[in-house]
């Protein structure tokens, strides 16, 4: 039973979550059927999901819940922001009852029965007249069902719809393109549209609809269904629905024929000529069907057919639900795989038996697939994560009594479910930030010429192999010069020294440099934002602040595409095989050691360039360089410098499983992870960043010294 | 070392143990908690880390870190010899469970013991710090120390498990 239970629990939530984007969207666009139908439904499984658990509260609940959108739906009620409001709190409450189905904890019992008396006065409000309506609903419904035949809802059928609005059909808000979209959401459909012709320029108004649709719909929903897409479309508009009972139209070749002839004439399509063809079409079924003999047009007609009523079933199928330590478990064998079919490779190499380098090579090739599957696997889009945001946006927006439009882009941008995780808290808090401090108030936005509106933006995209996630406001941004004098007074860098922005906002990110006075002088940020940042370093990732006063404020956080598989160069110190990442690889040198070795600026001449290197070997505790010898220099962007590293010499490119070395090496975080080589040994991930920080403080506690 | 024979009168649990050495002294981990027993493979050495971690070896495919014990236990090093072994533990470190390597100069038997058979430290006669230590088992006229792996192997400090640097000296 707990087991079941788990799984209801599982779905509910991914239900809510569902919901709970449903009807943010529905907030903005109250009108959208598309949206309250999604309500709607979400509310009618999860019923069926509680009455089937047995969880009767839940589901009366819901039920009482869902008759408000089914009102909604019908056109008996208009969606108001009361409703609104009490759907999210009631949204709210089932979160948390779906874990206290028996409401054994007294503040879930309050506010249920809080929910259920709000949600009954939106149903009584309308239920005098949602009475008579539906009963008046209910004799057209037989009347339409009688005129064509008795079990309706489930045969499939062909609907020609005629559609052409009335010319001045935008002036009242609506977009024809809504309703077609709505109708081929139906089932199968094909949409011919037609022009109008101009004839005179001069009376020619651009604000006028010329357009006018005929719609073929292949769906298994009645005739009233479709009329209903229709409900909201003001008179004078001419809407013809002619129903071809028992048949699929759309995927008959002839049939696309006939559609496609008339496509080229301005004329309506003759319905006659179509329903001609369907009964010619009806008795070659039926006739064929005694001989018992499969013709193509059979087939086709038969995969119509399945195909009508598969429409939602492939929607269940076309994803299934894994859990995520099974996803772990099968990028560890595939990690696992990979690293053997290396020394497979190796093995292979010093055999040079043709019929093994065949195998290998097919292994190769098939492992690196595998691989590649496996990883797109554990990517998931960061739309699942931008839909909480929109929740926390409209409140947060309602407490602090802001305007603000919440937009999102690039919601299909996929990340490693892990970095998800990880980057949820980060986010929120700078969204927070961005709300509460960055944000001015409507009257403040007036007076300098902004949109009454404040606008956040969320925006992901990929670059490279890695990914960029930013959030934009355009709110009052963040004064450089205060930002420096913080600094100064703290301590962190000295009067006279000359720091680039971005130098300067870093120090925004800087442990404890957030106080009271700076909250109000640079508009807050810096609340627990070296959190933000150590968690986006964690991650291997790096965040940029950019910012403007009075125009606004952009955080860009650079995210690794995936966090188990880099590419990087194979290297070798002192016996010991390292990895550096090749995404931060700029140029490779030789380097006599005794031009290092005697250097007192610790700079190097490079293309005419000053670039100052790092003695690993001094870093790492080995011994001295060779005075005789050379040593390559790998030259490594830090952020926007460029740094050398000395190796002894430079093995290849290598492709890295990174597997975490454990929390025996907390300290040693300037190794990133290991990977295993093709012969089994270990070669050290090297996160060069954090051996520039080491370096550094030990560069400043040399000086002090 | 002969395996105790089950004794009906005794009220604790038998459990299997095994029987390690260094240098000249005799340790003992109840069976359960080592996963296997390895030859000394390649070791990788992470640098700028305290000296009983020795590095990192492959175990198919995964990465476990390996202690030196004779180091962690304040005696000196030496070469590795042929009986130079990895005891693979799995140690339950605040509800998490992390493998870990452990160097041991040999390892010398599994043997059965009731649970009741081992003594409690005497307090001040052992030269290892207390906690690492659940109690001794006596053996014709020598001891040998039962550890308590789950502390000694959790420990990422640099501490050592000697009390005192002057018994540290004293070993060297």
């Amino acid at each position: 039973m707990d087991e079941m239970k788990e799984t209801y629990i599982q779905e509910a939530n991914e239900l809510l979550e569902n919901l709970e984007s449903s009807l943010l969207s529905l907030e903005d666009n109250p009108n959208d059927k598309s949206n309250i139908e999604q309500v709607f439904r979400v509310m009618h499984t999860l019923k069926g999901n509680s009455s089937m658990f047995g969880l009767s509260k839940i589901a009366e609940f819901v039920h009482d819940l869902e008759t408000i959108y089914d009102k909604i739906r019908q056109g008996e009620m208009q969606l108001s922001k009361e409703i609104l409001n009490t759907t999210l709190a009631s949204f709210d409450h089932l979160n948390k009852i779906i874990y206290d189905s028996e409401l054994e904890d007294q503040s879930n019992k309050d506010n249920h029965f809080k929910l259920i008396a709000e949600i009954h006065v939106f149903i009584g409000k309308s239920d005098s007249v949602g009475n008579s309506d539906t009963s008046s609903d209910l004799p057209i419904q037989v009347i339409t069902d009688s005129s064509s035949t008795d079990d309706q809802s489930d045969s499939p059928k062909t609907f020609h719809i005629y559609f052409e609005p009335n010319p001045n059909i935008f002036l009242d808000g609506s977009n024809p393109l809504y309703l077609i979209a709505e109708l081929a959401a139906m089932g199968k459909s094909i949409v011919v549209p037609h022009f109008k012709s101009v004839t005179n320029l001069d009376t020619y108004s651009p604000t006028d609809c010329i357009t006018y649709w005929d719609v073929y719909l292949e769906s298994t929903c009645l005739k009233t269904d479709v009329l209903d897409v229709f409900v909201f479309v003001e008179g004078n508009s001419i809407i013809e629905i002619t129903e071809i009972p028992f048949i699929n139209l759309i995927s008959n070749n002839a049939f696309n024929e006939v559609v496609i002839a008339s496509t080229f004439k301005d004329l309506k399509t003759d319905i006659t000529s179509i329903r001609l063809l369907a009964e010619s079409l009806g008795t070659k079924v039926i006739s064929e069907k005694s001989q018992s003999k499969l013709s193509k047009a059979l087939a086709a007609e038969a995969a119509s057919e399945s195909g009508g009523s598969s429409v939602s079933k492939e929607k269940v199928v076309s994803s299934i639900r894994v859990a995520s330590d099974k996803l772990d478990e099968l990028m560890n064998l595939v990690s696992e795989l990979v690293t053997t079919q290396a020394s497979l490779t190796l093995y292979n190499e010093k055999n040079e038996t043709p019929e093994l380098e065949v195998i290998t090579e097919n292994i190769e090739k098939l492992s690196r697939r595998l691989r590649d599957i496996a990883f797109g696997m554990t990517l998931v889009p960061i739309n699942n994560m931008f839909s909480r945001f929109q929740r926390l946006v409209r409140d947060m927006s309602e407490t602090l009594g802001k305007e603000i439009q919440f937009v999102t882009e690039g919601g299909e941008t996929e990340l490693d479910k892990s970095i998800i995780e990880t980057l949820t808290d980060p986010l929120m808090h700078i969204i927070r930030n961005s709300l509460d401090h960055g944000l001015e108030k409507a009257e403040d936005r007036m007076l300098l010429d902004k949109p009454r509106k404040g606008t956040v933006k969320l925006k992901a995209f990929y670059s490279g192999i890695s990914v960029y996630v930013q959030i934009i406001d355009d709110g009052k941004g963040i004064d450089v010069e205060a930002v420096r004098a913080k600094a100064i007074s703290k301590g962190f860098i000295n009067e006279g020294d000359v720091l680039s922005d971005k130098e300067i906002f870093d120090y925004i990110f800087y442990p404890g440099f957030s106080t009271a006075a700076v909250v109000t002088d640079i508009s807050g940020r810096g609340v627990g934002m070296d959190v933000v940042k150590r968690n986006i370093t964690d991650l291997k990732g790096a965040i940029v602040v950019e910012s403007t006063v009075n125009v606004g404020t952009t955080l860009s956080i650079k995210l690794p595409l995936s966090l188990s598989i880099i590419d990087g160069l194979l290297v070798d110190i002192e016996g010991v095989n390292y990895i550096i990442p090749l995404s931060v690889v700029n140029k490779c040198y030789e380097v006599d050691n005794t031009e290092m070795l005697n250097n007192f600026n610790k700079l190097l001449i490079l293309d005419e360039k000053q670039v100052p290197f790092i003695d690993i070997r001094k870093e790492f505790g080995y011994s001295k360089l060779d005075s005789t010898a050379k040593s390559q220099l790998i030259v490594v962007s830090d952020g926007d410098h460029e740094v050398g590293i000395t190796v002894d010499y430079i093995v290849g490119e290598y492709q890295a499983v990174v597997k975490p070395i454990g929390k025996y090496y907390k300290n040693q975080d300037f190794i990133s992870g290991a990977t295993i080589l093709g012969d089994g040994s270990i070669a050290l991930v090297m996160d060069t960043h954090k051996i520039v920080e080491l370096y550094t403080d030990h560069v400043k506690l040399e000086n002090k010294q | 070392m002969k395996t105790e024979a089950i004794n009906e009168n005794l009220t604790g649990e038998t459990k299997s143990f095994l029987s390690f050495r260094l240098g000249e002294e005799h340790f003992t981990i109840p069976v359960m908690k080592i996963m296997e027993i390895l030859e000394v493979p390649k070791i990788t050495k992470v640098p700028q880390c305290p000296n009983f971690l020795v590095g990192v070896i492959n175990l198919r495919g995964a990465v476990l870190p390996v202690i030196d014990t004779r180091i962690k236990f304040g005696m000196h090093q030496i070469d590795y010899t042929i009986n130079t072994c990895i005891l693979v533990l799995s140690i339950d470190v605040n509800d998490e469970t992390l493998v870990v390597g452990a160097l041991v100069d040999s390892v010398s038997e599994v043997f059965e013991l009731n649970e009741s058979k081992i003594k409690p430290t005497p307090a001040i006669a052992t030269k290892y710090r207390a906690d690492y230590i659940q109690g001794m088992i006596q053996e014709d006229d020598h001891f040998m120390m039962v550890l308590n792996i789950d502390k000694v192997f959790s420990s990422m400090d640099l501490e050592s498990i000697v009390e005192s640097k002057s018994i540290d000296a004293e070993i060297n």
